[in-house]
């Protein structure tokens, strides 16, 4: 029974294909080589050459196309991933047994990169997608935020947005680093960067936000998702020669999860890497008035004092001239215990042992015609071992903000060199250990929508022993000079917020003691008083209101702080002097592309407790200096600039210009004697003055394809000093102007090539011009994926009167190898061998040469690990 | 005996069904496109710069990233009854800015398609049989992204639209309802030059398809404050309450209850609320007019 069924229902099969013969067409899809069936293959049928009808093949490889009525399909078309797509010209007719051979071909996906958009403005965040913005060379995070549209990354790895240092990095909306955020920036690989977020007018204090307005950026780091909440672990390690061994170390362990973040990281390197500076605390988030001004070669510029031995600093890369052995260690650990609460704690350890040979010839020419000239010979060696550690607890509720901040930090520092002055050798060596501690409290208490109480305290101690020591054939001259400072400083302030108004009213009393003693030995200079001993206390009440008007798209604000500063010196009158700073700044949005920002402030300030101290103080092994005694300085400075971001068009225009006035009642006055150098200050008024424009124009050409930015500066001063008790009136001018040419058209070529030129005007007792051209480029090249050969050159030429000179190139080539975490790399530095750089300046009655010795032609080979 | 070999072939045919599931591995990709729409013929285009097409396991999406990321982000944001739950996902979802309220998923082994479509609270998807264009293939050729493309021509939805496809990558998908050229339909425009779609990269997907999180998010009412949604088969009465919610003021204000809404300008001018409603459906009105 069971077979009739089913030959019955075979023959009715058979007799409905027969019936479809007319209206389908059918075959087999089968892979060419093996003549296995391929399913799900797309197979279209078309006639001519418009298709009519569609199928999918099945697991036997098999498809039926039904073919509309009154069509007559001639042509078969399949495609499917995996293999070339396929056409097969059909015969009319044919219905039936069709079979279509694919052959194997791997889909390339060529433009395997899905594209975001690149940067998106949402109300006062703008947002890079960080693979836009790749070129393939960086390799930090500082090297890939230096490609955003109005970042600037500082070699200590300090950021700026539009020119202004940021307020806050995050990693992930959390604030690892605090002020020290250097470490991430020159260290966390380029490559686990997904988008970075700049939230302008950024106020981290939610307590204070929309009451208290800030100028300030953030910057948040956004990771690739798959880098989130994961150990990363990168390394790099190079070896070179000579001197052998040359060598590059570091090695890095972060976590940066939502909760808990980690970073620990080693370093170190002879082959001039300046790593100490990544330790700096960045401008703005650092402490203290005028955040911290870092002179090169310095950690913490609260650890110096006046016996402070200078060093070279070049505008080039470091890697051709810093003599250095340098080591580093940071421990930094971030918990978040709650919603708001978090705790942060950091510990740094460094060491550097650092050499320069350099010598400089200075001609100084006097009122009546006759000239003295110095000659220096020097051979440095500057070692300092440093620390620091910090804990900072932060609660940073909607209503109620706290936060405490303990850091101490320490270093021990040793510069001896050995100098060839004049006819003379002299042996100079420093002796520097300083430390110091402090505190920093704040509370804010959010009382309503509009009003907030703000405290702050802020307690520091402060202590150097510093010691300098000048021997000569003829001479043993010793310096001493002992610093203890405590100062407490505590404001208060409260918030408004009302209408368009947002107030702002604080009051503090600062409470400082000042300890000096200085002690020369064998120090001699007539009328010159070379010991004495400074100790000062000062109470200094301070108020300051200010205002930040909202007036439309336009922000203006007004500030007065003033501050009583009431001095009780031992041995001496007690003081009293008020300081001011009153001053007014404006953002106007003028349209969604045009900003206008102007700001204006007097300055009435007088010189810190330090400069109390009578007793001159040997700086170096010829320069004798007495400090200007509570000097009183007047300065008006006003500024405006208009600025044109337009995003999507990516072009970007600038320009600024300012104006200042100063004065004050003491005059910079020095003496020049064959073996010393006497400064000091008269009690007579002086003037200077100065003023600037500058325009920059930066437009990006197809986002990475071509980037052009030209600038242009003008700048005038007029100054005063007092040369051999003669005045000197000098008026200055330089002229600057520099263009920019950044492409990467194609992913195997990159350059960018940066070319300035400045002119220099000088009159005075003299009138001096000196011209400067100076060019610096990279360039990239990719023969094949993986492999990349870049070269580096910078080149200084320069022309003082009757002196032109002409530096030898210094050229960098390297090559490198990407693997899948790792790149191997191959360099030659400094190619053509140049061993001494040499630069030219001149001012009203100086003129100077320098020569410093470069580390000459030198070879490494590494790896350097992404992830 | 028998009965053994009636259960290899049904092995084999269930095994084969699964690889007919279109290979998933092999063919898993994510592309990505710009959209450029017009409101008004007359005026410029608008530009939605973050278009994704994923292709897994024989199905697409075609989305904006920056939506399904706001979409995703609010399961996360609110609880059920509509509440913030989690304040700093609700953060991040406030600082994103969707351009495009709107994503298509086709399911190519049903051969259907649901047009997904969100105004305010309202959510509205319109399910249909997909329908093979007509291409007419011309033997033009032009390079896109580095891809060899030739273009077809066909009258489709009502449109008549212009479209490049390559070979080199044959998948017989595209952007929005786009699909069944030879391969990846990598450019498209429209005679009347109201779309334009233009393909910006690709890139192999091995996980993240996001087909089964757009539809849960238009099909599943997640939170009670989410206004009515409104699904059907009936594509033509979506495309059409769509096309007036977008461009009718007072029907949107009907739709969403919305009473005495005034729009002002940062100065606090008041602002024409009706000149903001303008729309123009990709599928003409007319087309579902003629289908009748």
């Amino acid at each position: 029974m069971r077979p009739r069924i089913l030959s019955l229902l075979l023959a009715l099969l058979v007799s409905c294909t027969a019936a479809l013969a007319q209206t389908a067409v059918s075959g087999i899809v089968r892979e060419k080589k093996t003549k296995e069936p391929v399913a799900g293959a797309f197979v279209l049928g078309l006639a001519a050459s418009q298709q009519k009808a569609f199928a999918y093949s099945d697991g036997e490889g098999r498809f039926v196309l039904k073919v509309p009525e009154g069509v007559v399909l001639d042509e078969i078309r399949v495609s499917m991933m995996g293999f070339a797509a396929t056409k097969l010209p059909l015969v009319p007719g044919t219905s039936t047994g069709i079979v279509i051979e694919l052959a194997e071909q791997r889909t390339e996906l060529r433009a395997a990169r899905v594209e975001a958009a690149a940067v998106e403005e949402k109300g006062d965040t703008l947002s890079y997608t960080a693979g836009a913005f790749r070129d393939g060379t960086e390799r930090s995070m500082g090297d890939l935020l230096e490609k955003l549209p109005g970042i600037t990354v500082t070699p200590s790895g300090g950021i700026q947005h539009n020119g202004k240092a940021i307020g806050k990095l995050y990693v992930e909306g959390m604030d690892l680093m605090g002020a020290r955020y250097g470490t991430v920036t020159n260290n966390l690989s380029a490559d686990a960067i997904a988008r970075v977020e700049v939230y302008q007018n950024h106020q981290p204090v939610r307590a204070l936000q929309d009451i208290s307005l800030t100028d300030r950026s953030a910057i948040n780091i956004i990771l690739k998702e798959s880098v989130r909440s994961t150990w990363l672990f990168s390394g790099d390690a190079a070896l070179g020669l000579p001197p052998f061994p040359l060598f590059e170390a570091r090695v890095m362990l972060s976590n940066f999860g939502k909760k808990r973040q980690s970073l620990f990281l080693i370093k170190g390197n002879n082959d001039g890497g300046d790593i100490l500076q990544e330790l700096q605390q960045q401008s703005i988030l650092g402490r203290g008035p005028g955040a911290y001004l870092i002179t090169p070669g310095e950690v913490d510029s609260d650890l110096r004092s006046r016996l402070n031995p200078g060093r070279s600093y070049l505008s080039l890369p470091k890697e051709y001239w810093y003599d250095n052995l340098s080591g580093l260690g940071s421990l930094n650990h971030l918990v978040k215990m709650g919603e708001t609460r978090q705790l942060r704690l950091t510990l740094q350890t460094a060491g550097e042992r650092y050499n320069e040979t350099s010598e400089s010839r200075e001609e100084i020419r006097f009122a009546d015609g006759t000239s003295l000239e110095i000659l220096e010979n020097r051979t440095m060696t500057d070692r300092r071992g440093y620390f620091s550690g910090t804990a900072a607890y932060e609660d940073n509720g909607a209503t109620r903000y706290i936060s405490n901040e303990f850091s101490a930090a320490g270093q021990l520092r040793v510069n001896e060199s050995v100098l060839q002055g004049g006819r003379n050798q002299y042996d100079q060596r420093y002796d520097l250990p300083s430390f110091k501690a402090d505190n920093l409290l704040k509370l804010v208490l959010r009382r309503s929508a509009g009003r907030a109480l703000e405290l702050t305290s802020d307690s520091k101690y402060r202590r150097t022993n510093h010691s300098a020591r000048y021997v000569t054939d003829g001479r043993d001259n010793g310096q001493h000079l002992f610093g203890q400072d405590y100062s407490t400083d505590l404001r208060t302030s409260q918030n408004w917020s009302a209408g368009r108004h947002r107030i702002s009213l604080s009051e503090g009393m600062a409470l400082e003691y000042v300890d000096r003693r200085a002690e020369a030995e064998g120090v001699t200079f007539e009328g010159v008083i070379t010991s004495g001993s400074l100790s000062v206390l000062a109470l200094r009440p301070t108020a300051r209101v200010s205002d930040a008007i909202s007036l439309g798209g336009a922000r203006l604000t007004l500030a007065l702080p003033a501050t009583l500063h009431y001095l009780i010196i031992r041995g001496h009158d007690n003081l009293l002097y008020p300081t001011l700073t009153p001053s007014s700044s404006l953002q106007w949005k003028l349209s969604r592309r045009l900003e206008l920002s102007a700001s204006s402030y007097y300055a009435l300030t007088r010189s810190n407790a330090e400069s109390l101290l009578d007793a001159a103080v040997m700086q170096s092994w010829r320069t004798l200096a007495v400090s200007d005694s509570l000097r009183r300085s007047t300065r008006w400075n006003t500024q405006a600039t208009l600025r044109w971001n337009d995003i999507p068009a990516m072009f970007f225009a600038t320009l600024s210009g300012s104006w200042s006035m100063g004065g004050s009642n003491r005059a910079s006055s020095s003496i020049w004697l064959e073996n010393q150098t006497y400064q000091y200050y008269l009690p007579l008024s002086t003037a200077t003055s100065g003023w600037s424009v500058n325009a920059s124009l930066k437009k990006y050409f197809g986002l990475r394809a071509f980037v052009v930015e030209l600038q242009g500066s003008w700048m005038e001063n007029e100054m005063q000093e007092y040369l051999q008790g003669e005045l000197v009136n000098y008026h200055s001018a330089r002229l600057h102007t520099q263009l920019n040419l950044a492409s990467n058209p194609v992913w195997w070529f990159s350059t960018d090539i940066t070319g300035s030129y400045d002119r220099d005007f000088v009159t005075g007792s003299s009138k001096q011009q000196t011209q400067m051209v100076q060019i610096d480029g990279t360039l990239r090249f990719k023969p094949v994926k993986p492999l990349a050969i870049d070269a580096t050159g910078h080149w200084l030429w320069s022309e003082i009167p009757g002196v032109r000179v002409s530096n030898t190139p210094l050229l960098k080539v390297s090559a490198s190898w990407s693997l899948k975490n790792a790149t191997l790399f191959v360099e030659c530095r400094n190619l053509l061998n140049a061993t001494e750089y040499r630069r030219e300046s001149v001012s009203a009655y100086r003129t100077t040469s320098s020569i410093t010795q470069l580390t000459g032609r030198q070879f490494l080979l590494g790896i350097r690990m992404s992830r | 005996m028998k009965n053994h070999n009636l259960f290899s072939r049904t092995s084999l045919c269930i095994l084969a069904l699964a690889f007919l599931a279109f290979s998933a591995e092999a063919q898993n990709v994510r592309c990505s496109y710009q959209y450029f729409y017009k409101k008004d013929p007359a005026k410029g285009f608008y530009k939605v710069p973050d278009m994704r097409l994923d292709h897994c396991d024989g199905r697409t999406a075609w989305y904006s990233e920056t939506t399904a990321i706001s979409d995703s982000l609010s399961f996360i944001a609110f609880d059920e009854t509509g509440s913030i739950a989690d304040n700093e996902t609700y953060g991040q979802l406030t600082r994103l800015r969707p351009k495009l309220f709107e994503c298509t998923t086709i399911d190519y082994q049903t051969q259907s398609f649901i047009q997904h479509y969100k105004s305010a609270t309202l959510h509205l998807n319109g399910t249909g049989q997909l329908i093979l264009p007509e291409w007419v293939l011309s033997d033009e050729e032009k390079v896109v992204e580095g891809y060899l493309c030739h273009k077809a021509t066909a009258q489709y939805l009502g449109r008549d639209w212009t479209v490049w496809y390559t070979e080199e990558i044959p998948l017989n998908i595209g952007p929005w309802l786009l699909w069944g050229a030879p391969g990846l339909i990598v450019e498209a425009r429209d005679a009347d030059n109201l779309f334009i779609f233009k393909f910006t990269g690709i890139e192999s997907l091995t996980e993240g398809c996001r087909f089964d999180l757009l539809r849960k998010y238009y099909l599943e009412p997640h939170n009670k404050k989410r206004g009515a949604d409104y699904t059907t088969d009936e594509m033509q009465k979506v495309e059409s309450t769509y096309t007036k919610l977008m461009s009718d003021v007072h029907f949107f204000d009907e739709a969403h209850h919305i009473q005495g809404a005034r729009a002002t300008d940062a100065n606090g001018r008041e602002l024409d609320r009706a000149a903001f409603f303008k729309y123009i459906p990709k599928i003409p009105t007319e087309y579902w007019k003629n289908k009748k």
